[in-house]
């Protein structure tokens, strides 16, 4: 698939999952194809990641995966093994049906050509309870300009590990970013992932970056996800939970720090297939400037599926009277006995607590830096490994505050 | 220390205060009495520097000086202090490291250095004692959850630590039990010396005796209408406001 009709098609699809996003520039602009940035320029900042991971002893695994391929030279793997499969050329047929999601999944595998399949190995000899989480890191690299990796991580039975996804942007200031992450995870597994991105200065008003992730759950199975989400100009992260099995959960968090023009589009779905799974969902953003931030969760829950708990909450706080925040919790019930609660607040922060610390002597700034430290604490509580992230947030709102 | 120069102050457009005029000297301690919604918290709120609270007209002297400009924790960091009628709930915000940060802000304004830390911990652990109050408090989110007394309490630990020289007390005796509000009270005493000033706002004769003022006012719609010595808060027990409120013909 050309660029140019991904462009087209993306933009003339105006379906209820698109309906918030505003393609009208996407459509004009122009990606030239040929690769430019040069490898050498972002194999220095991956070698100063690397370092950095290694220094504070957060990772067991760093895969480093460059237009799709695992680099061995850059990478330290004894926990994971690697494979890949090489997708079919699609027969590309019934056109009429295409739909933007289904254009993403096709140019998705056209771009990437083939799928990297990261095993996680089965840690033999332990037992339920010298069982030990395994840390990889992801870091996706992507030099070429219309860019798309498909991963699929198995994590087996009884295995516990955390993913860290770190996804590089291209140094040039205008791409089209399509990757596809899918987690399956067998019975009795516990998984977490944390999504983050690290953006380049000349990351501007043309860099679209879309990203579907599909996580599967067996019996038994814990899931925590982190995404972490920035200010690239334009995000679509749609984020699809299956419970296949039954007796599992799935805690999804989302932080949002948005200070440009910039647009966040965030689809959840969760599908409660089966009885007795709990999920929850804790998405809040703070928007500044022209930030555009739309978060949809949509929990569908199955004939059959009885004694399912859900539960989602999304509160945005926003400093600027043109910054948008829409909230769609949506829920699709097909059985009685289950218990589904959500939440949106849209406000500021709350002028009652800044008039109490400052009326003690704390600085309007100092003050608002409090409040907000207290707002996105508990989306870390579950993320040991994302100490580094946090602060990074606090010193970014510092700096805007 | 203190100057209110006939205040006219609204909230929301609605004038609560209609001309106060209240003078307090170092050393003093002043009690104010009154019925409910006469504007005895909107007070408060105005030397504090609520951002609710409107002035019309009128000054605020701070040691000579008008504060009607200066933010909030401005007026704090020149020694204001309002012990709330109703604490605020900041859920996120831990107890302890809001207490250290306030004394660091001030220490600043003074231009000394931050506290050190073990040091810090000393002092706390000092004042805890004082208001009778565990250090478990220390760990929990500011104010979350804590009982009508707890919050009260936790009102007076921060002015131990903060040392203000105006502080005002706004019914911080409601909702304390009878040993709480002795030991609050007698914290409250251990702070009173020649260069410190108090306002003391409460329904009850019963705190007054164990924070015994110099003046007692007695405030109605907006104004003091009455002002007396300590024999005033008496009389007001015995005999309620009606006698005070009658219209002079
Ligand atoms: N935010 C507000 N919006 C509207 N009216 C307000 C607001 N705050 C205070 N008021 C009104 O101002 C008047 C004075 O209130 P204030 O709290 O100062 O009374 P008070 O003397 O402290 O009463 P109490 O003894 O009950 O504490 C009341 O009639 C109250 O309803
Ligand atoms: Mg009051």
């Amino acid at each position: 698939m050309k660029v140019i009709d991904f462009q087209e098609k993306i933009y003339n699809d105006k379906t209820d999952m698109w309906r918030f996003a505003n393609f009208s520039k996407l459509k004009k602009a122009t990606f030239s194809e040929e690769a430019e940035t040069e490898l050498c320029d972002i194999e220095s900042k991956i070698e100063a990641i690397i370092e950095d991971d290694k220094s504070s002893d957060r990772f067991d695994d760093c895969v480093v995966i460059i237009d799709g391929q695992v680099d061995n030279s850059l990478s330290g793997v004894q926990n994971v093994s690697v494979d890949y499969s090489q997708f079919e050329t699609s027969k590309n047929d019934d056109e009429s049906v295409e739909t933007s999601d289904s254009v993403l999944d096709s140019s998705n595998r056209e771009w990437s050509g083939s799928q990297l399949i990261l095993n996680l190995d089965v840690d033999s000899e332990s037992s339920a309870e010298t069982r030990v989480q395994k840390r990889v890191k992801l870091i996706i690299v992507s030099s070429e300009k219309n860019n798309s990796v498909n991963i699929l991580i198995n994590c087996p039975e009884k295995s516990e590990s955390s993913w860290t996804v770190l996804e590089v942007f291209p140094e040039s200031s205008s791409f089209i970013q399509n990757h596809q992450l899918t987690v399956n995870q067998s019975d009795s597994s516990k998984v977490s992932v944390v999504y983050l991105k690290s953006l380049n200065e000349s990351t501007s008003s043309d860099s679209y970056h879309f990203l579907k992730s599909l996580v599967n759950l067996g019996k038994d199975c814990e899931l925590k996800t982190l995404d972490c989400m920035e200010n690239s100009s334009f995000t679509r992260h749609k984020l699809t939970v299956n419970f296949e099995g039954e007796d599992s959960t799935a805690d999804l968090f989302g932080l949002g720090l948005f200070k440009d023009e910039t647009a966040q589009h965030t689809h959840i779905e969760i599908n409660h297939k089966v009885k007795n799974c709990t999920s929850s969902q804790l998405y809040k953003h703070m928007l500044f400037n022209r930030a555009y931030v739309e978060f949809s969760g949509l929990v569908s829950v199955s004939v059959g599926a009885s004694g399912t708990l859900s539960n989602q909450s999304n509160p945005n706080l926003v400093f600027s009277d043109d910054a948008r925040a829409y909230s769609r919790p949506q829920l699709n019930i097909l059985n009685d006995d289950v218990q589904c609660n959500h939440g949106a607040t849209v406000g500021q922060i709350d002028e009652l607590s800044l008039f109490y610390l400052k009326s003690r002597g704390i600085s309007e700034k100092e003050a608002k830096v409090v409040l907000l430290k207290g707002f996105i604490e508990d989306v870390f509580n579950d993320f040991p490994e994302c100490e580094q992230e946090k602060r990074s947030y606090l010193e970014e709102l510092r700096n805007i505050l | 220390m203190l100057e209110i120069k006939n205040v006219f102050a609204s909230i929301n457009g609605v004038q609560i205060l209609k001309g106060t005029n209240l003078t307090i000297k170092p050393g003093e301690v002043h009690a104010v009495m009154g019925p409910n919604g006469s504007g005895k918290s909107t007070l408060s709120k105005l030397v504090s520097g609520h951002p609710d609270v409107e002035i019309e007209s009128g000054d605020i002297l701070l040691n000579g000086e008008s504060i009607l400009d200066d933010d909030p924790d401005i007026r704090a960091l020149k020694g204001v202090f309002m012990a709330f009628q109703y604490p605020v709930e900041v859920p996120g915000v831990q107890n302890g490291s809001f207490l250290r940060m306030a004394y660091n802000a001030k220490r600043k304004f003074q231009g000394l250095d931050e506290v050190d830390p073990m040091d810090f911990e000393e002092l706390i652990q000092e004042k805890l004692k004082w208001v009778g109050m565990n250090e478990k408090f220390l760990d929990r989110p500011l104010n979350q959850g804590f009982s009508g007394g707890e919050k009260k309490r936790n009102e007076i630990l921060q002015l131990a630590v903060l040392e203000p020289t105006l502080s005002i007390l706004d019914e911080t005796d409601s909702g304390l039990d009878i040993d709480a509000l002795r030991t609050v009270s007698e914290a409250v005493n251990k702070m009173i010396n020649k260069d410190r000033s108090f306002l003391v706002i409460t329904h009850y004769q019963r705190l007054l005796n164990h924070i015994v003022p110099d003046v007692v006012h007695i405030f109605s719609e907006g104004q003091i209408i009455k002002t007396g010595d300590k024999s005033l808060a008496l009389e007001v027990e015995e005999k309620g406001y009606d006698w005070l409120l009658q219209p002079v013909s």
